[in-house]
């Protein structure tokens, strides 16, 4: 094997670094917000929002984060993404790439 | 289209298309979580004896696993399983493309990753039997696997099922990580059904639901089962 090529390839792989930790950082500043809030409701004796609360928790533990994330990626996402990444408009030059968004 | 015959069954409707892929899932969940128990009680045991390549062995496993993500753990054991696969039969001289097999690289995945959450979970049980029990037992005379089966086996397992019943949801909900080798489960199927009709949020959402089905049928099953084992111990302090 050509160390300078495993080299190189490891330099493309850092440069993923930056984005993994981006996604990381944003996703638990949003999920603490979400995570107080849903924990006040919960808490509250407000008779509707306490349940929706509860069931918002059992609904997401209980499912793959896969299903959720093609859902709302492909389910709810704008139509343009959908257009240019849904599995289900891949042409046939582009069936061999994965059906979420690469770089 | 209407919005039920979408999930009919037969040749109109992805009905039988997703019943089969739940049965999938369940097929290869189920497996996968038996092996992980089996690693699980295996690694903790071998970490119990306190021998010392054994113990970084078992603790280099569970610090590997648990620190890289599981989709990663799934490309490894499909993707590079199969170049290793080549690779060794390279070295017998056969040589030739190898197909990877979806449902056992999955299964072989799940396990690891199961096995790696079901070990701590061991430990910790372990912990909690009473090494006096195993000295008494010991004393009388027993075999060390007599002693194992009858005495501290049983224990473990109750004292593990919460533990257990996590890891079991945890394998579950990973299995849908599995469609991207092409398996057709739950996951796959919905995805497959999308395709040819344009309806993420329709057949994803029906994803969504069964698997909620399946983890809170599962979660009521494991209640039964720890109130079943718990039956011997009514007015003791939870442990």
């Amino acid at each position: 094997v050509n160390l300078q090529t495993v080299f190189q390839h490891f330099l493309t792989l850092l440069a993923g670094v930056p984005l993994t930790l981006q996604l990381v950082l944003l996703a638990l500043a949003f999920g603490f917000a979400l995570g107080c809030v849903t924990a006040f409701l919960r808490m509250g004796r407000v008779p509707v929002l306490s349940q929706l609360a509860g069931f918002y928790v059992y609904v997401i533990r209980g499912t793959p984060l896969l299903v959720q994330i093609f859902l709302i990626y492909f389910g709810l996402g704008p139509t343009p993404a959908r257009r240019s990444a849904a599995p289900c408009n891949r042409s046939s030059t582009a069936r061999s790439r994965p059906p979420w968004p690469t770089a | 289209m209407d919005p039920l015959q979408l999930l009919s069954f037969g040749d109109a409707g992805w009905g039988d298309e997703l019943v089969v892929g739940t049965l999938m899932t369940l097929a290869l969940a189920a497996p996968s979580f038996l092996v992980g128990c089996a690693l699980g009680t295996l690694a903790a045991t071998v970490r119990e004896r306190g021998h010392r390549v054994g113990s970084a062995l078992v603790s280099a496993y569970t610090t590997f696993v648990r620190g890289i993500p599981e989709l990663l753990v799934v490309y490894l054991i499909f993707f590079g399983g199969g170049q290793l696969t080549r690779w060794v039969a390279g070295l017998f001289g056969v040589g030739g493309e190898f197909d990877p097999n979806a449902f056992l690289a999955g299964l072989i995945s799940l396990g690891i990753i199961s096995g790696a959450y079901a070990t701590e979970i061991m430990r910790g049980a372990f912990k909690a039997i009473d090494r006096r029990q195993v000295e008494a037992a010991h004393a009388f005379g027993w075999s060390p696997g007599g002693i194992f089966c009858r005495v501290v086996f049983p224990q473990l397992l109750r004292i593990a099922l919460p533990g257990l019943g996590n890891v079991w949801l945890l394998t579950l909900k990973d299995t849908a990580l599995i469609s991207i080798t092409g398996l057709v489960e739950l996951m796959r199927a919905a995805g497959v059904a999308t395709g040819s009709t344009r309806m993420p949020l329709y057949f994803y959402g029906a994803a969504l639901l069964l698997y909620l089905l399946l983890s809170s049928g599962s979660n009521s099953l494991f209640t039964l089962l720890e109130r079943h084992t718990r039956r011997g111990m009514r007015g003791l302090a939870a442990p």
